[in-house]
């Protein structure tokens, strides 16, 4: 019954399966048991296919009693053991999922996310006002935002009591008494919009998300100037404010085509 | 075996020192024979990192085949240090330990106590890197064929085709290395360097299945 005769696996299996030995074999046994009955090397079937009998040392051996250095790392080991026992590291980081998204998603996730900056600033702004130095991060998480993508003319955030509206007269130079509110959501779409690579900034202007900041500074051509007597560009903005909307600019500065697709968002990563 | 296991297993996560030291001594073994194959002599490192992440994860360790999760853990490791080393995935042939084979493999019955598990290793690791894994992990690690497949993200089927086609290979290669499976009349002359070289390259490069 030679195994390398036919295309019969289950006597190669029966084969393999007998190999592993050093755990329970007795040391300095060979083969202890070798599967395949002694007409494995009968004369006839061996001038037809390849001896089975080397085969089986051979795997027997690779398979063989420990040898000496190979559990030379137990102590370290060990102590690793004990070590993560001691410390149980912080559950191994999830390495984020990469997904691909289509460009259409990616673009939508810019709008959500340049309008979710403007309110995570637009909330820090309010928040500044107040004297509780107690500032729960501003990060707004994702998965909320589509109500400010799809709505960016309409804040629907708690927090503004009494939002400017957004057609406010385009002859408004933008002095910062327009009123807190609308100010602090142009600061937001102000450092949305210098987020963006330059030769983007202008498409950017045409996308929903920015509409706002395009009405406030009277047309697409007015607002750098508009931004810039808003958020003086060499001023260092405050890093605890930014900071929720730095990963995302990161991440979608270099997508800034907004197709004309409806504005359900929702989870973006799920296209 | 794995029910044993698997209670030691249980006895480690819970914080039994002596558990570990046991699934270690279990494990390491074969754990290193099968990244010898992988990554060569970096083996030892890469035993070493998986050991070290084993002990991390274990409390993640919702059950199953243990060895399995382990090789796998193992498995990785190997890949992102070949990644590191942008080496190949194979063992160079050891010149030496063949020529060793060579001469002292004089018939197949001496076989047995001739070869060594070293020898063993490095002709296995001869094998196209599929093979010798799929041989490694069913006959060295001792995992089913459903279990290696799950290690090596492929059927079961392609695992038994694989390891099939593998000793298949070694059959060959072992009958020619011999005198008593070929036509090698000559006495008292071992046979030649010169001639084992070749047919293990040969046999090397011929291309693993699909």
């Amino acid at each position: 019954m030679n195994p390398f005769r036919r295309a019969d696996h289950a006597d190669t299996e029966r084969l393999l399966d007998s190999a592993p030995a050093w755990v329970d074999a007795p040391l300095d046994q060979g083969p202890s048991a070798p599967p395949t009955e002694a007409d494995a090397n009968s004369p006839e079937v061996t001038s037809h296919a390849p001896p089975v009998e080397p085969v089986i040392a051979l795997l027997a051996a690779a398979a063989g009693p420990v040898r000496p250095g190979e559990l030379a790392g137990e102590d370290a080991a060990v102590a690793a053991f004990r070590n993560a026992r001691a410390n149980p590291a912080p559950a191994v980081p999830q390495r984020p999922r990469r997904r691909r998204m289509t460009t259409g998603a990616v673009a939508w996730i810019g709008a959500v996310a340049a309008t979710a900056t403007a309110g995570a600033a637009f909330a820090a702004v309010t928040r500044d006002r107040e004297p509780d130095p107690v500032a729960p991060a501003p990060s707004r998480p994702s998965p909320s935002p589509h109500q400010g993508a799809s709505r960016s003319t309409e804040p629907g955030r708690s927090v503004g009591p009494d939002v400017a509206s957004p057609g406010a007269p385009p002859s408004v130079t933008a002095t910062p008494s327009t009123g807190p509110t609308t100010v602090g959501q142009m600061h937001g779409l102000c450092r949305a919009w210098r987020a963006k690579k330059p030769e983007q900034r202008e498409k950017a202007l045409r996308t929903p998300a920015f509409q706002k900041l395009v009405t406030a500074a009277g047309g697409p051509a007015k607002v750098e100037a508009y931004c810039q007597r808003l958020v003086p560009e060499t001023k260092p903005s405050e890093p605890a404010k930014v900071t929720p909307s730095a990963p995302a600019k990161g991440k979608l500065s270099p997508s800034g085509q907004a197709p004309p697709a409806p504005p359900r968002p929702g989870h973006p990563t799920g296209g | 075996m794995t029910a044993d296991l698997s209670e030691v297993v249980t006895a480690a996560q819970a914080g039994d020192e002596e558990a570990f030291r046991f699934l270690y001594r279990s494990l390491q073994p074969g754990l290193l024979r099968y990244l010898t194959a992988l990554v060569g002599a970096d083996a030892e490192d890469v035993a070493s990192e998986t050991w070290l992440q084993i002990s991390r994860d274990l409390p993640g360790f919702t059950g199953g085949e243990f060895r399995a999760w382990a090789v796998t853990i193992a498995r990785n490791r190997a890949m992102d240090h070949l990644r590191r080393m942008r080496r190949r995935p194979s063992l160079p042939v050891p010149v030496q330990a063949l020529v060793e084979l060579a001469s002292d493999a004089d018939t197949a019955e001496r076989a047995s106590e001739t070869i060594g598990t070293e020898t063993a290793l490095a002709l296995i690791a001869t094998l196209p890197p599929r093979e010798a894994e799929a041989v490694l992990l069913r006959a060295v690690i001792g995992l089913d064929a459903g279990s290696a497949g799950r290690v090596l993200g492929r059927r079961a089927g392609a695992v038994r085709t694989a390891a099939h086609r593998g000793l298949r290979r070694l059959a060959v290669l072992l009958e020619r290395q011999s005198p008593a499976g070929s036509s090698v009349g000559v006495e008292g002359v071992p046979p030649p360097r010169a001639g084992s070289g070749p047919a293990l390259r040969a046999s090397h490069v011929e291309p693993a299945d699909g």
